[in-house]
């Protein structure tokens, strides 16, 4: 289990947790609603915004360095951990943590978890690479605000999801070969469920390129059979984090577990049912690494 | 890195409407350069700027500079 989870999870996972989601009764609602508030307006800005004096996008960079780079990243899982009882920063992200989570979950939390689903735009696509795509599920929180935020609303207008269309929207962005990531606003709040992709999602590029805490690895690692593997390549393009390698000597995939983000992309591309998912503690050398 | 030290610069006086133009930002591919707002006005895009977030990150395969319709950007080869 991650560190959220020995936290928030009341021996389950964070995001699976009933408490974590907010109802517009709950005691905290206003004060989550205006953190999201602050947090998606300034969401484009998050890179240059300062911290302490210093822009986060120089703090990121200098996360790389060899010995200040442990302290930097020391803060940052600092500031990251708030909670609302904390007063965390919403404009530089505090609070905001992410995790990966194959499908199962991400239908889970949208489908029995979350009473609103609402479609909100992806800033991190727009911001990176100036394309508007709708691919981002807000629940409560966000769809209390989000008419206050006109850049986020979808060109046909505001799209609350009902339980089928969510299943196949999800599926649709598996197919696509997105990752589907939970995030906290703020921990231990579940706020959205996104569709990512390395480098166009802040959490990812972050984590990936500068290896600070802004989104964890999936509870799960991806493990092959090599006995009903048939070698047809179809998981070999879907691997985002570098773990999966198609090897044309065994002619089959070798998954790397250090860098798999148990995403599943992988999995959910295997006709042959050769690939699963398997707990992450379970595996000695990644146990507790997330 | 110090400030004289990025190599990427883009001149805002070239580059006057990001939001209609857009090319840089699909042609970097390490995806470093970011459209994000002046602190003035957050709500209208078309006050937003091209900034280039992560100059460590840069490959030099300079598209950004050879595709770029009004020649704002240039990326010092050091």
């Amino acid at each position: 289990m991650c560190k959220y989870c020995m936290r928030h999870g009341a021996n389950g996972k964070w995001y699976l947790n009933a408490k974590n989601y907010l109802t517009k009764e709950s005691e905290k609602f206003e004060d989550v609603k205006d953190y999201m508030e602050v947090l998606w307006g300034n969401m484009e800005r998050l890179y240059l915004a300062k911290a302490k004096g210093a822009r986060l996008n120089k703090v990121f960079e200098l996360a790389t360095s060899p010995v200040l780079g442990e302290e930097v990243k020391r803060l940052f899982d600092k500031s990251i951990e708030k909670t609302i009882d904390l007063n965390p920063d919403p404009r530089i992200a505090e609070g905001h943590v992410g995790q990966v989570i194959p499908l199962e979950e991400a239908k889970i939390i949208t489908m029995d978890l979350a009473d609103v689903n609402i479609k909100a735009m992806c800033h991190c696509k727009y911001k990176h690479r100036g394309i508007k795509q709708a691919t981002c599920l807000g629940f409560t929180a966000v769809a209390e605000m989000l008419p206050k935020l006109p850049r986020y609303i979808p060109e046909k207008g505001v799209e609350i999801l009902d339980a089928d269309k969510v299943e196949s929207f999800l599926e649709n962005m598996n197919q696509k070969g997105m990752v589907h990531t939970v995030f906290a606003g703020p921990i231990p709040y579940v706020a959205s469920v996104c569709s990512c992709d390395y480098p166009n999602c802040i959490a990812l590029r972050t984590r990936l390129d500068f290896g600070v805490n802004s989104v964890l690895k999936a509870e799960y690692v991806a493990v092959i059979d090599p006995n009903k593997c048939i070698g047809c390549k179809k998981c070999a393009s879907r691997c985002q984090f570098g773990a999966l390698q198609f090897s044309p000597v065994l002619n089959r995939p070798i998954i790397d577990v250090k860098r798999c983000f148990g995403c599943g992309l992988c999995k959910e591309s295997c006709e042959e049912n050769a690939i699963k998912l398997v707990d992450r503690d379970g595996i000695p050398i990644i146990r507790g690494k997330y | 890195m110090r400030k004289k030290d990025i190599p990427i610069k883009v001149d805002y006086d070239k580059c006057t409407s990001p939001e209609d133009c857009k090319i840089c930002l699909n042609v970097c591919q390490p995806a470093l350069l970011i459209l994000t707002f002046t602190d003035k006005d957050y709500h209208d895009p078309k006050d937003w700027k091209i900034v280039p977030a992560f100059p460590t990150l840069c490959i030099r395969c300079n598209l950004c500079v050879e595709q770029c319709p009004q020649n704002a950007i240039s990326v010092s080869v050091k």
